[in-house]
Parts: C-alpha cells; sequence; structure tokens
C-alpha cells in the first residue's frame, strides 16, 4: 500500500496535471482609483498594478477614507505538480466603463496592467494576480462614485479549464471647490467729524451689523447709500465633505488719489478653519473686520481686494 | 455717487508632493521595488472686495442773522412773511429801518452732495417782555434739501413767518432756531 501511494506520487510529480475543478480564481480587493478632484477638463488617474498611483489633470482629497489601491484577484490552486509552472493571465476587456451610481455620466478605464510571471506548483498553490488600470477623462466628469467590472482569465494554458473573474473596479469623483463673491464687504458711509481722534469702525460678520468700536466723536455712521455689508461668499463643494477656510489678517483699502485705511481683526462666520459643507455641498462664508479711520482721514472712496482660500 | 468695482477670481493649486519609498527583500534575489505616492492637495482660491466711503464733517457759519425789520403792531394779530430775498409781505405797516434780510449761512461738504436741512420753529423775547413765534420757513432751494457746488460748499438762505400778536408790545425781539444739516 505504502509503496503504491508512492509509485502514484511520483508519477504524478513527474507527467504533471492539474485539478482543475477544485481551483479557483476569485477577486479580493478591488480595484479602486481612488477620489479624485478633476481640476481640468482632461486628465487621468492610474493605479499600478503593483499599487501606486500616479495622476495627470485630477487631484487626489486628502481627507481620504477609501485610499487608492491595486485590484487582486487570489487563484487558489488543487492538483498542482511539484514542478514551478506560470499561471498565465489575460485581460479580456481593453477598455470598461464605469457608470456613475450616484449621478450622470460614465469614465473609462483601461490600459490595464497586472503581473506577468506568476508562478506555483504543488508546494506554493496559491498566488495573488494584482491589476492596475488607468481612468481618463476628457471632459469634466460629474461627481459621483462610478464602478464597473474588468474581465479577467486565468490558466487558458496551464489548465485544462480556464478560471474567469470579474474585479469590481471603482473610483469616486468629488465635486470642484468653489467660492464666489455675493456680497462685498462695506464698512458704508461715514462722516469724519472735526475731532481730533482716530475712530475704530467695525462690520461684524455673521449680522453686518455696523458698530463703533472706539473713537465715537471722531465719526458718525451715516444711514446714506452705499450701506454697510459683510462680506459674502457662496462656496461649493463636495456635499458633507470637510473644507478648511483660511482669511486674510488685514485688509488694505486705498482711496483713488491717495490715501489708505486699515482693515483688522479680519474675521468670518463660521470661523476660519475647518467647516463642513451641508448635503448639497453648499456654505455660506461671511466675513467682517475692524476698519480704522485716521484723524485726518481724507473723504472718498476706499476699495481694496482680499483672498480667502478654501481647501478640501 | 457711482462706483465701479473690479472683482478678479483666480485659482490657486497648492501642489504638495512626497515620496514614500519601500524596499522589499525577495528571498534569494534582492529586489528593490520603489512606490511613488502622489498625493495633490485641491485649494481654490478666490478674491473678494472691501470697500468703505469717507464724508467731509459738515460745517455751517451763520453770514447773516434772519431780520424783518421794523414793524408796527396792530389791534389784531397779523403774520408778516419773510422771503429768502429780503422781502417782507403782510398787512401791517413796515419800515425796512433796519434792512430786513433773510437768515444766509455758508455750508461746507462733501462736493455735489445733497444734504437734508431742517429748520425748526424758534420763539423770539422781546426787551419789554413778550415774546413772537417765527415759523413756516422756507430755504433757497429744495425744502427738503439742497447739493453742495463742486467744491464742497452751499449758501443757503432761510426766510420765514413772524407772527406779530394783537397789541404787540414794542421793542427789539431776538431768538434763535435750531437749524439741522445732515447726509
Amino acid at each position: 500500500m505504502k509503496v503504491k501511494s508512492w509509485i502514484v506520487f511520483v508519477l504524478f510529480v513527474v507527467l504533471g496535471g492539474v485539478n482543475a475543478e477544485a481551483s479557483t480564481f476569485i477577486p479580493t480587493q478591488n480595484l479602486n482609483l481612488g477620489t479624485i478632484i478633476p481640476t481640468a477638463t482632461s486628465g487621468s488617474d492610474r493605479v499600478d498594478y503593483t499599487g501606486p498611483y500616479t495622476l495627470s489633470g485630477a487631484v487626489q482629497a486628502p481627507t481620504l477614507t477609501v485610499p487608492f489601491n491595486n485590484g487582486i484577484i487570489q487563484f487558489k490552486g488543487t492538483g498542482l505538480s511539484g514542478l514551478l509552472q506560470v499561471l498565465d493571465i489575460d485581460i479580456l476587456d481593453n477598455t470598461i466603463i464605469l457608470t456613475n451610481t450616484t449621478g450622470p455620466g460614465t469614465l473609462t478605464v483601461g490600459t490595464f496592467t497586472r503581473d506577468t510571471n506568476v508562478q506555483v506548483n504543488i508546494l506554493n498553490p496559491n498566488a495573488n494576480v494584482r491589476i492596475g488600470g488607468t481612468m481618463t477623462f476628457s471632459s469634466t466628469p460629474a461627481r459621483g462614485l462610478y464602478t464597473g467590472v474588468v474581465n479577467v482569465r486565468a490558466g487558458q494554458l496551464l489548465l485544462p479549464t480556464p478560471l474567469y473573474a470579474q474585479l469590481p473596479v471603482r473610483v469616486q469623483v468629488w465635486a470642484v471647490i468653489s467660492g464666489n463673491e455675493t456680497k462685498q464687504l462695506h464698512f458704508g458711509t461715514i462722516e469724519r467729524l472735526g475731532a481730533a481722534v482716530a475712530s475704530v469702525v467695525r462690520v461684524e460678520a455673521a449680522t453686518g451689523v455696523r458698530s463703533i468700536v472706539s473713537g465715537a466723536t471722531g465719526v458718525n455712521l451715516l444711514s446714506s447709500s452705499p450701506a454697510p455689508s459683510m462680506g459674502e461668499f457662496a462656496i461649493q463643494g463636495e456635499p458633507n465633505s470637510t473644507v478648511s477656510v483660511s482669511i486674510p489678517s488685514s485688509i488694505t483699502l486705498t482711496r483713488a488719489g491717495g490715501g489708505t485705511m486699515t482693515v483688522n481683526a479680519v474675521h468670518s462666520s463660521p470661523v476660519a478653519g475647518s467647516t463642513t459643507l451641508d448635503a448639497s455641498g453648499n456654505k455660506t462664508l461671511r466675513v467682517g473686520g475692524n476698519l480704522n479711520v485716521g484723524m485726518g482721514q481724507q473723504r472718498g472712496t476706499y476699495t481694496g481686494t482680499y483672498s480667502i482660500t478654501i481647501n478640501y | 455717487m457711482k462706483f465701479t468695482f473690479v472683482n478678479i477670481v483666480g485659482f490657486a493649486w497648492q501642489i504638495r508632493r512626497f515620496e514614500m519609498r519601500k524596499y522589499i527583500l525577495c528571498g534569494v534575489a534582492m529586489g528593490a521595488l520603489v512606490a511613488l505616492v502622489n498625493t495633490e492637495a485641491s485649494a481654490y482660491s478666490t478674491t473678494g472686495t472691501a470697500n468703505a466711503v469717507i464724508k467731509t464733517a459738515i460745517s455751517a457759519n451763520e453770514d447773516a442773522q434772519m431780520h424783518f425789520g421794523t414793524i408796527v403792531a396792530e389791534g389784531t394779530q397779523q403774520v408778516m412773511t419773510l422771503d429768502i430775498n429780503g422781502n417782507v409781505t403782510g398787512n401791517l405797516v413796515h419800515y425796512s429801518n433796519p434792512t430786513p434780510t433773510p437768515g444766509t449761512f455758508t455750508v461746507t461738504a462733501d462736493p455735489s452732495t445733497l444734504l437734508n436741512i431742517t429748520v425748526s420753529p424758534g420763539t423770539i423775547t422781546g426787551s419789554n417782555g413778550g415774546t413772537m413765534t417765527v415759523d413756516n420757513f422756507t430755504q433757497l432751494t429744495n425744502p427738503s434739501g439742497s447739493t453742495t457746488d463742486g467744491g464742497g460748499s452751499m449758501n443757503l438762505k432761510i426766510g420765514a413767518d413772524l407772527t406779530v400778536g394783537a397789541g404787540q408790545q414794542g421793542g427789539t425781539y431776538q431768538g434763535s432756531y435750531p437749524v439741522t444739516i445732515s447726509y
């Protein structure tokens, strides 16, 4: 009995042979092209089969909950011979279409890459086959989660019957951030009185209410046009995402023909820093500050610009 | 006033890049695999405009006091009217000595700017006792306001009605009336 077993085993090893029925080829990790923010009308997002990714014309969101990663299909061989053999892999699709599951549009993924020398034998019957791919777009895609599958075949040459797998492919597209000014910050019309004091006039960001902080005898707040207003920006971006907002520490206003005034204590509502966009991806940012009116401040219209920066 | 504002909206992208190197040792043959991680943060920059308008402090000097001249009181109450050109009309004997004059002011403010002018009734008191009321003021221009010239100056002339009572006591009457000028 014992001798017979050995003979069978040796024959098996020498002649080779695979029990295809028991072998499997099943995805264990989706090909994840990550989360991108398109910043141009064309671009690409490539994940190599070894894992690293490269972006072109598109930007990754840094606060990712789902990272970029390659796809993995696990081959579990049964009845392999003792000889080291190469498991042949074929990606059956040149390109695939990912459909947006949360909005309109599709994306194309192609230029698939894979492991080329997957070796298996009776002692090491299992192998991970790694898959990469490249998503390209030629017009800015709508935000949303895009999914699809790529068909992969294993063992066309090695196995009596090849194995097929459908590897899920995904890419998340975030909305581009924008922030348009909807109201200009205005300290309104102020009468510079004769008193020899410097005055500070404040516009409160949240309410737009104007008040005299100091030097009340130096200025008279007029209700005539132009009226005071807080600055207002309509920020748009990915729904429910967290963005960080930065505002300047001061703004310089200049007068045609000469003369300046400084706005300090620049503040915003919500306060600068992290803030969360609503379910529609909107947030209203309001800006206020303290205007410093000098003792000999010349009459006229003073105007200045300031920048706000919004980051994912 | 007209203002023209120019908004410039620009994009500025901050690009961060860092590299991570991984070394993987493989059995007999030692191979090095370099994994390049390319992280680019998304930033959006936009420009806002801030404004303020400063106006000159309003000042006014009285150049001439309002004067109705000399009036002879009658047995019934009468109203004498002093117009902005210094003419006096009414059903009373009147002498132009001293010369009747409207109240005259030089107002300084922002150029070519409409000012609100309000004049409140006043009472003048006689040297021998007794009072008379001054009201129904008239102004040089539009009753609700006047516009300064290109130099920010404006001449304001004010006329009024004087109510002379029946048998109003003789004497010199004097008093004040408040003039308020605002933007």
